[in-house]
């Protein structure tokens, strides 16, 4: 069966749930919190990897085929 | 004897220079000469050349001179002088990707661009300098190119930045009158703010990219760097347009129609205050200053905010996994190690390590990044940010964390580079002053295929501001 694409609504949804994404955002971070030295490069694609595996994604989002909003 | 031309003729317009050429005021040799001059001298002392094609342009300015002669007219690029980022692909000439592990690559067509603009009558002049492999996933040092850390033409101790390093230097220096940069994320915007020209990312997929290095195919995009918007529109109007032969081609062509244009008043602009608040302290009147020109213009004005995305984690994994794929035999290969930037040889050997659940991952986020743009620009017509958040940084500093910048107080805009890059959007980054001597720009992104307005926008800004015609101090050739 295919899968219902995205709707604005499931958009709404998705956005109006900043629990979804678990990740603590930059905007969360306190002001004086000092900046963070960039991660050793060995680390690169595993912090990247944690940071999407914090977004939580309905089922039916499929990948962009198409690279223009 | 050679006719001596004056130093305006190298920071004129397109339309300026064209005029001249009709009006018999200098011939497209005589031009051609005393770009490549300059382009050799000045050029090749801030590390912005990667190759001069004086031989070929020369050819071609003669047989400009003879189309002129007999009033063969081709439109206002004929006989302009322009360089190419040495990402393109010049047929018989070395196209080295800013590599030492790719020297001596030859390809036996041109690029798709360069194809369109020698149609046009425009003379390319030398290819550019770049940022090896166009920056690859990431690199950390501005002598990550095989021709040297690439010097700002406003302070030779400061970095240009990338990766069309070449195209921001030559532009704003007066080297050629406009260049063509490619941008996966930042590679247009940033040298142009960093510079002082007139930089403008199209549309993803509204030019195409045969015979261009891929590095990123989902996210690659060529792009005209000049010293105005209105230069911008006369050069995408000649590279747009569709190509069977790019999968990424939307087959969208596109027309500069300045006498379309809509009323600004129409417009509605998003911004973020925090935005203008937050760039670092010397930027910070320069920046406030061109917002509250662009106020003046009348349009109305909106305060969004990005969606909440981590869009650092996003384009990397996807540049990462891509690059990791175009890029396989490079990788595991001994030339990786002949790059001058170590940190970004480490970087792509770690990005064979992506996984495919990662990088799918990473598409699907895209989706809904693409339609959080889609809901944001139902409200606005297009965006005004800070093109960066400083001035350029030292070159024995780095690349001044090209990634982007701590958050305090709210997301604003922040990341939009990045985000903007993910949604295929259009940008276009103008000059708007400058912080301790170096140029700051500013950037109005836009919907996707409306270039026309960020261009119109940005030519009414320009109208009321000179910044863009400052020249930096780099001498006579």
């Amino acid at each position: 069966m295919k899968s219902p694409r995205l709707t604005r609504r499931s958009l709404a949804a998705y956005l109006a749930a900043p629990a979804l994404i678990g990740v603590k955002t930059r905007a969360q971070t306190p002001a004086q919190a000092p900046v963070a030295a960039p991660a050793p490069v060995s680390n690169r694609v595993q912090e990247a990897s944690r940071a999407l595996a914090a977004v939580k994604l309905p089922r039916n989002i499929e990948p962009a085929t198409r690279f223009e909003a | 004897m050679a006719k001596t031309l004056s130093g305006d003729v190298f920071f004129a317009s397109i339309g300026e220079l064209s005029a001249g050429l009709r009006a018999k005021e200098y011939s497209a040799v005589e031009l051609t000469r005393a770009f490549c001059d300059r382009l050799e001298k000045i050029g090749a002392a801030h590390n912005a050349l990667a190759l001069s094609l004086r031989r070929s342009a020369l050819k071609k300015a003669k047989d400009v001179d003879g189309d002129l002669k007999r009033e063969r007219t081709r439109g206002p690029l004929q006989g302009v002088p322009y360089g190419a980022k040495d990402l393109l692909a010049v047929k018989g000439q070395p196209t080295e990707w800013g590599s030492r592990g790719f020297a001596g690559q030859k390809f036996d067509e041109d690029a798709f661009v360069i194809k369109k603009l020698n149609a046009a009558g425009a003379i390319l002049i030398g290819k550019l300098a770049m940022v090896e492999l166009a920056g690859g996933v990431s690199y950390r040092t501005a002598a990550a190119s095989s021709t040297g850390p690439a010097q700002n033409p406003w302070d030779r101790t400061r970095w240009a930045g990338g990766s069309s390093s070449g195209a921001g230097i030559a532009t704003a220096a007066g080297l050629v009158t406009f260049a063509l940069g490619s941008e996966t994320s930042g590679s247009i915007i940033t040298p142009s703010a960093f510079c002082g020209v007139t930089g403008l990312r199209p549309t993803y997929g509204l030019v195409s990219r045969r015979g261009a290095m891929s590095l990123a195919w989902t996210l690659d995009k060529i792009g005209p760097m000049c010293r105005s918007a209105e230069d911008c529109g006369l050069v995408l109007h000649v590279i747009a347009g569709g190509d069977a032969e790019d999968p990424g081609s939307a087959r969208k062509g596109f027309a500069y129609v300045p006498q379309f244009d809509r009323k600004i008043t129409d417009f509605t602009i998003g911004f973020a205050p925090i935005d203008f608040e937050r760039a670092a302290p010397e930027a910070q009147a320069a920046l406030q200053a061109a917002l509250g020109v662009m106020k003046s213009l009348g349009a109305k004005f909106k305060e969004v905010e990005i969606p909440d995305f981590p869009y650092g984690a996003l384009v990397e994994t996807v540049i990462g996994a891509e690059a990791a794929s175009i890029f396989e035999d490079f990788i595991r290969g001994p030339k990786i190690e002949q790059m001058a930037d170590p940190s970004q040889a480490a970087t792509l050997k770690a990005a064979l390590d992506i996984s495919a659940i990662d990088y799918l991952k990473a598409m699907r986020i895209r989706s809904l990044v693409r339609a959080a743009f889609r809901e944001m620009f139902y409200d606005v017509d297009m965006l005004l940010a800070p093109s960066r958040p400083t001035a350029a940084p030292r070159i024995a500093d780095g690349t001044g964390g090209a990634g982007g910048t701590p958050v305090a107080g709210g997301r604003g805009l922040t990341g939009i580079i990045p985000a903007g890059n993910l949604a295929g959007l259009p940008a276009i980054s103008l000059p708007c002053g400058f912080a301790g001597g170096l140029p700051v720009g500013i950037s109005l992104i836009g919907r996707p295929w409306f270039e026309n307005h960020l261009i119109g926008v940005g030519r009414a800004f320009q109208a009321q501001t000179d910044w863009h015609k400052r020249k930096p101090p780099v001498g006579d050739a």
